[in-house]
């Protein structure tokens, strides 16, 4: 009791500091919320109704007996906190055989959804609504209700728990519907599946807290909390459980407190203390990558032509010498011309070009006409770019020249923008006057280190392996080529991955392990012919035939029929695969069948959300369909989740119930300083089985062909001065 | 660089084999653990620039050079980087920023002898995000000593207490003085609570 007056007197203290609102940021830098032990936003052990702002990806560590505790974290929305928690549960086994056990311990996973259904205001709270454990195994299942009102420098957090956050006050519900009493654990299972009949019902609890932010601390913060978590049935606390290993420590207050400190922007560290008797802390980063510079700060410039009169002189004195020059001066910008047409009355330039450093179509654009506006004749009125991925045309956009000095004066990007025309065209080098000379076949190489990353096992959080990887293009004809990527192992742990298949699925995906384990040496990721023609404008396909992902080989191909303004986009694929040795080199296993779908692509332009549909016949033989749901930014992230459904039932899918996860993909030039197109994709599933998988052939159309939609290129216009 | 440490961090849980060159990680690792090297100022180096330059140097960034683009009637001068930052000195001191990821301004300009003024207040502009603050000045040492900027040369060394007591925030900042000609050759300011120290050497043509 007298504890309780102490904290009082304290929270009196602190909250009594009353500083000018514009000094605020100053006295309580780097003020975002923080991270419970649970792995999302909120206290020390309870939620709040706290979120980050659109484009965050957030890792979370904690460490709070017998929990460790990994989550990745992803805010395609700013209402909306999606995450992933791995668990290493220490008071209990691996599997429910000693033997097999050995000294692991259990590991795991968990799916968290987190709503807010309504910002904070003036005078009102933040509320939000929480899933824990929305479709795993179950062991801290629970839902939440949470409201959280700043005042002052304290964040005040209350809310209402059922589940695991449930205690013995009745539940409230019950009188809207008596199906709300009872809260039912689905047994009967392989897990992972939705459980909604299970939602809100069952005893009711209650928990509060305050995050308090201490004034010129350099944004260290007090917490406390009432803990309504009920730590006698949470996670593994029945001695019968073939599982259990030991009991924990009981709770001997409901009362825990902790502290947070943000060692900038992007990493905070914690301690706390829980349930009377537990020491707790960890760390987490978070990183928005829907900004330029999230990370770190861009420095890539243009550069400016050097005495641009004199190129255009130059330039003027014959044709040859216009597109001879256009080559060089977008060659050494990276922009590499691939064939060029200037009119009769040479009034105006066609440019078809190929490019591989830019994710903004609006920068490109800008860099190269800026450069082709200071160095071509100056009776050139009008620039008319082609961009080509893979020998196909996506768009062509055309633009009166006077315009791109005319609004580079504060950058007035949208004024240029109502001067663009957008046209659509199937790419026939023949029928440009400008051809430049180009030795096929060449082969275009690099060697870089590589990181193979396996996140999320049963066997632990992180295995990984350093390798070299030797990367290879040979260009035989335009459009036709052999893709490469082999690595030779460095370094790895995945001699400590266990984990075997139990699926009774033909094994394309869950042999993971044995594929890591036996190509560990070096192998061939891919290696494949890739032939890309465009039939008519808007008609791309496909053919490509070799070893086309890490665990199949085959043939088979793509189409798409894709328009520069229409937000949908329709394609199908069919290929002929077989399954390749766990050695990844050429050898070959007995499976084989044949795969395909039809996709249909809609890009709603309000939300910016990418609904992809895929329907047909699934690598194990099974038929139904895939929806992907993801949110794309202009600076390339993409946030999305996935689910499939197929003809298999829930037991022969095994663990996990049906296919879902949760990717990102991130842009490598966010974690550099230079621009790049690459990504870094990211997805995480509760476990990786057979049922629905899908073969990942390199150089998916709708990819391929990203500039070809004009709400693509528009949203990246602001770009084009950068 | 603790935000390198964090991008690499990220780099290390979220890559797969996509081509990561060893070129663009190389220097990541190393200005995440030993910093940028810093910009050298040889007598060569001097000499080649046809104007007064700084080299301005953020913690353990890496040194750039800011040229002289200008001098009011007040004798502000104003700095500016190939990265479109701007600094306005007074006498050596940074009174006003552009371009930086935390900017500044004084609003009352600084008199230009304020290293021997004793103590004066003046209101200050912190910028991202916005607040008025007053920053207390004062003057706590002046030594004579020998400063080795291209040759040795003899200066006073001032040390100036810079205190905001709205934000409990107080650093100490450094100015050498060329004894001869009284202007700035080198400094050490704390600009703005959000950033790193700042090192200027001053290189003027004139």
């Amino acid at each position: 009791m007298h504890l309780h007056r102490y904290w009082l007197l304290l929270i009196f203290i602190l909250s009594s500091y009353e500083v000018k609102s514009d000094l605020s940021d100053y006295i309580y830098p780097k003020s975002s919320p923080s991270y419970s032990n649970y792995g999302t936003i909120g206290l020390i052990q309870m939620p709040t109704a706290r979120s980050l702002s659109a484009g965050t990806v957030a890792f979370s560590w904690s460490d709070n007996k017998p929990y460790q505790r990994g989550s990745i974290l992803a805010y395609p929305f700013r209402w909306l906190e999606a995450s992933y928690q791995y668990t290493d549960m220490e008071n209990a086994l691996y599997s429910d055989v000693a033997a097999f056990s050995g000294d692991q311990t259990y590991k795991d996973k968990s799916f968290d959804a987190k709503f807010i259904i309504m910002m904070e205001t003036k005078n009102l709270p933040a509320v939000a609504i929480g899933f824990r454990d929305l479709a795993g195994s179950g062991y801290f299942s629970s839902e939440y209700i949470v409201a959280t009102k700043k005042i002052k420098n304290i964040d005040y957090t209350f809310g209402l728990g059922w589940g695991y956050l449930g205690e013995d006050y009745g539940n409230p519900l019950i009188r809207i519907d008596e199906g709300f009493r009872e809260r039912t654990l689905v047994s009967d299972t392989a897990g992972g599946e939705f459980n909604p009949g299970t939602y809100f019902s069952g005893p009711m609890g209650a928990f509060a807290g305050i995050e308090v932010y201490i004034p010129n601390a350099k944004g260290l913060r007090f917490k406390l909390e009432y803990d309504a978590t009920n730590y006698d049935t949470e996670g593994f606390s029945d001695s019968s459980n073939p599982f259990f290993l030991y009991d924990i420590d009981p709770q001997e207050t409901k009362i825990n407190f902790g502290f947070v400190y943000p060692v900038n922007d992007s990493f905070q560290v914690k301690l706390g203390y829980t349930k009377g008797n537990t020491l707790s802390f960890g760390f987490s980063l978070k990183a928005n990558f829907a900004k330029k510079n999230s990370l770190i700060k861009m420095n890539d410039p243009r550069v400016p032509t050097p005495n641009p009169d004199q190129w255009k002189d130059a330039a003027e004195l014959r044709k040859l010498n216009t597109y001879r020059i256009a080559l060089n001066r977008m060659g050494r910008k990276r922009f590499y011309l691939q064939t060029a047409s200037i009119n009769d009355d040479e009034t105006e330039i066609e440019i078809a070009y190929t490019q591989s450093k830019y994710i903004s179509a609006g920068r490109a654009t800008g860099r190269i006409l800026r450069t082709l506006d200071e160095v071509m004749p100056r009776n050139i009125e009008t620039f008319k770019l082609t961009n080509l991925n893979g020998n196909v045309a996506t768009t062509t956009i055309e633009i009166p020249r006077a315009s791109i000095s005319r609004y580079e004066p504060g950058n007035n990007t949208e004024l240029l923008k109502r001067e663009v025309k957008l046209t659509e065209k199937a790419y026939r080098p023949k029928k440009y006057k400008y051809q430049p000379d180009d030795t096929l076949p060449k082969n275009l190489w690099k060697i870089t280190p590589a990181i193979r990353s396996q996140v999320g096992g049963p066997d632990g959080f992180y295995f990984g392996e350093l390798a070299l990887a030797y990367h290879s293009e040979l260009i035989l004809t335009k459009g036709f080529s052999l893709t490469t990527v082999a690595t030779l192992g460095l370094y790895d742990t995945f001699g400590d991955l266990q984990q075997s298949s139990d699926s009774i699925l033909p094994h394309v995906r869950t042999d993971i392990v044995q594929y890591l384990k036996s190509s560990r040496k070096g192998h061939i990721r891919h290696s494949a012919f890739n032939w890309f023609s465009q039939p008519s404008k808007n008609l791309y396909t496909k053919i490509s035939g070799g070893i086309l992902e890490e665990m199949f080989t085959g043939i088979g191909g793509e189409v798409l029929y894709r328009k520069t303004f229409s937000n949908f986009a329709i394609g199908a694929e069919l290929w002929a695969i077989q399954q390749r040795d766990y050695r990844m080199l050429f050898q070959l296993r007995d499976y084989k069948t044949t795969t395909g779908h039809i996709n249909i692509y809609y890009e709603e332009p309000i939300s910016k959300l990418v609904f992809s549909l895929k329907g047909g016949k699934f690598m194990a033989g099974d038929s139904g369909i895939n929806i992907d749901v993801a949110r794309k930014w202009p600076s390339g992230l993409r946030m999305g989740v996935f689910m499939s459904r197929t003809d298999i039932s829930e037991q022969e899918f095994g663990e996990g119930s049906f296919d879902k996860g949760f990717y990102f993909n991130i842009p490598i030039e966010s974690l550099f300083g230079t621009f790049q197109r690459g990504m870094t994709p990211f997805g995480l599933r509760p476990i990786t089985r057979d049922g629905a998988a899908v073969l990942n052939h390199p150089f998916r159309l709708y990819g391929l062909t990203d500039w070809k939609s004009a709400q693509t290129i528009f949203e990246t216009w602001e770009d084009f001065y950068d | 660089m603790i935000k390198l440490a964090v991008s690499l961090i990220f780099l290390m849980l979220i890559s797969s084999c996509k081509g990561i060159s060893y070129q663009q990680v190389y220097p990541l690792i190393k200005a995440a653990t030993i910093g940028s090297p810093d910009l050298i100022i040889t007598q060569d180096l001097a000499n080649s620039q046809e104007f007064s330059f700084i080299k301005a140097r953020f913690g353990k960034g890496p040194g750039v050079i800011m040229v002289l683009v200008a001098v009011d009637d007040s004798n502000i001068y104003q700095w500016a980087s190939a990265d479109e930052e701007m600094l306005y000195t007074l006498n050596g001191k940074v009174i006003r920023s552009y371009g930086l990821p935390y900017n500044i301004s004084y609003l009352r300009n600084i008199s230009p002898g304020f290293y021997s003024q004793g103590e004066f207040n003046t209101t200050l502009r912190l910028m991202n995000p916005n607040a008025y603050v007053t920053n207390n000045l004062i003057s706590i040492s002046e030594e004579v000593e020998i400063l080795n900027i291209l040759n040795p040369i003899k200066v006073k060394k001032y040390i100036i207490k810079s205190t905001i007591n709205e934000l409990n925030w107080s650093r100490e900042n450094i100015y050498y003085v060329d004894i001869n000609t009284n202007s700035v050759l080198k400094t050490t300011q704390y600009l703005h609570p959000n950033l790193p120290k700042l090192d200027i050497e001053f290189y003027l043509k004139f």
